[in-house]
């Protein structure tokens, strides 16, 4: 068993409608239910709201595992050649909705792309996908709609150009 | 059984090192324990591994809960009257380390200022500290270490001029 960490925090807004967050920290056990964590901040909230006589309008649970083995790392030939300005932009049908939803990938695999288009029946992409409309896995779009299936996808372009300014280029 | 919007996220950097972020949204059932929703997390970040060639740094699940019930509301006068400058901070020690930890109260009440100053023995203060202190709480420092103590604390202020001009009819 191990411990995983958390991070509460919520929003309080004073008579001015200034608002402001604070926030508190946990190691609970990995056994604990979702419910118990929600179940948790909420009698954090509920002392917290005795403490101030501002209020509380929003609140938000992080919960921050250690990363998993066996992704790559940020070393080698391939990784050197990555480029978070090319993203996949992959395009679901979501139930209960006509709007598609995007799903956002930055640095897009080199070996994904095809013709320079995304290879979205390669393996690859195509594990992804099956991934995120296999209804018992739970991916929505952000409006909880649960995703369908995939639509279609492009590359698309994300300038970050303070980070590229101070990227170490020599000039 | 209720079900809670997620969000996954992960943080990438590319080879110029420029980060990124990638997001997925899930409805997961409350009754998942944070070992399975780590696990499924490590599912995503794998999939999404697999079609990048930038490198993940860190990895999280977001929950946004509705608010629990019995919290006050913005209205009436006492809070009218609050005011987000004025923040209370308890000072925590922790386990492993000689550096404490700070706990900010913005807005903090009226009721628990005696002469002054921070009033510690304030039922409400004393309820939260009882809260962040019990083990079964497992409330930690930013660098998950373990809270121990209350050490003491003050009343401060931390100005947020540039919004509180909003607010005012010229």
């Amino acid at each position: 068993m191990a411990n995983i960490p958390l991070h509460f925090s919520c929003t309080v807004e004073d008579g001015l409608g200034v608002k402001r967050s604070t926030d508190v920290y946990q190691s609970p056990p990995d056994t604990t239910t979702l419910a118990q964590v929600v179940a948790a901040m909420g009698t954090w909230l509920s002392d917290l709201d005795a403490s101030t006589d501002g209020a509380i309008v929003a609140d938000q649970v992080r919960i921050i595992p250690a990363l998993p083995g066996g992704l790559k790392s940020a070393t080698g030939a391939t990784w050197g050649r990555s480029r978070n300005m090319l993203p996949g932009v992959l395009r679901y049908s979501s139930a209960g909705t006509s709007k598609a939803w995007s799903s956002v990938i930055p640095a897009l695999a080199a070996a994904c792309i095809v013709a320079g288009k995304p290879d979205v029946h390669g393996a690859t992409l195509g594990t992804y996908s099956t991934l995120l409309t296999t209804g018992s896995n739970g991916y929505t779009n952000p409006n909880g709609q649960a995703l369908a299936a995939l639509e279609s996808g492009i590359i698309g372009e994300r300038k970050s150009r303070k980070q590229l300014q101070a990227s170490s280029r020599a000039v | 059984m209720t079900n809670l919007e997620v969000q996954y996220r992960g943080e990438l950097v590319d080879g110029l090192g420029v980060h990124g972020d990638m997001l997925s949204y899930l409805s997961l059932p409350d009754t998942a324990t944070l070992a399975q929703t780590s696990s499924a997390l490590g599912v995503w970040a794998a999939a999404v591994d697999g079609c990048v060639d930038g490198a993940f740094t860190g990895v999280s699940a977001v929950i946004v809960p509705p608010l629990p019930g019995g919290l006050k509301s913005a209205t009436g006068a006492t809070w009218l009257d609050s005011r987000m400058q004025q923040t209370g901070i308890i000072d925590f020690s922790a386990t492993g380390t000689s550096r404490r930890y700070g706990q900010a109260l913005p807005s903090f009440s009226n009721a628990a200022i005696s002469g002054g100053q921070f009033d510690i023995s304030n039922a409400a203060v004393q309820a939260l500290i009882s809260l962040l202190l019990n083990p079964t709480g497992y409330f930690t420092n930013a660098e998950k270490q373990s809270l121990e103590a209350a050490l003491d604390a003050l009343l401060s202020f931390r100005k947020r001029a540039y919004l509180a001009t909003r607010s005012y009819v010229l």
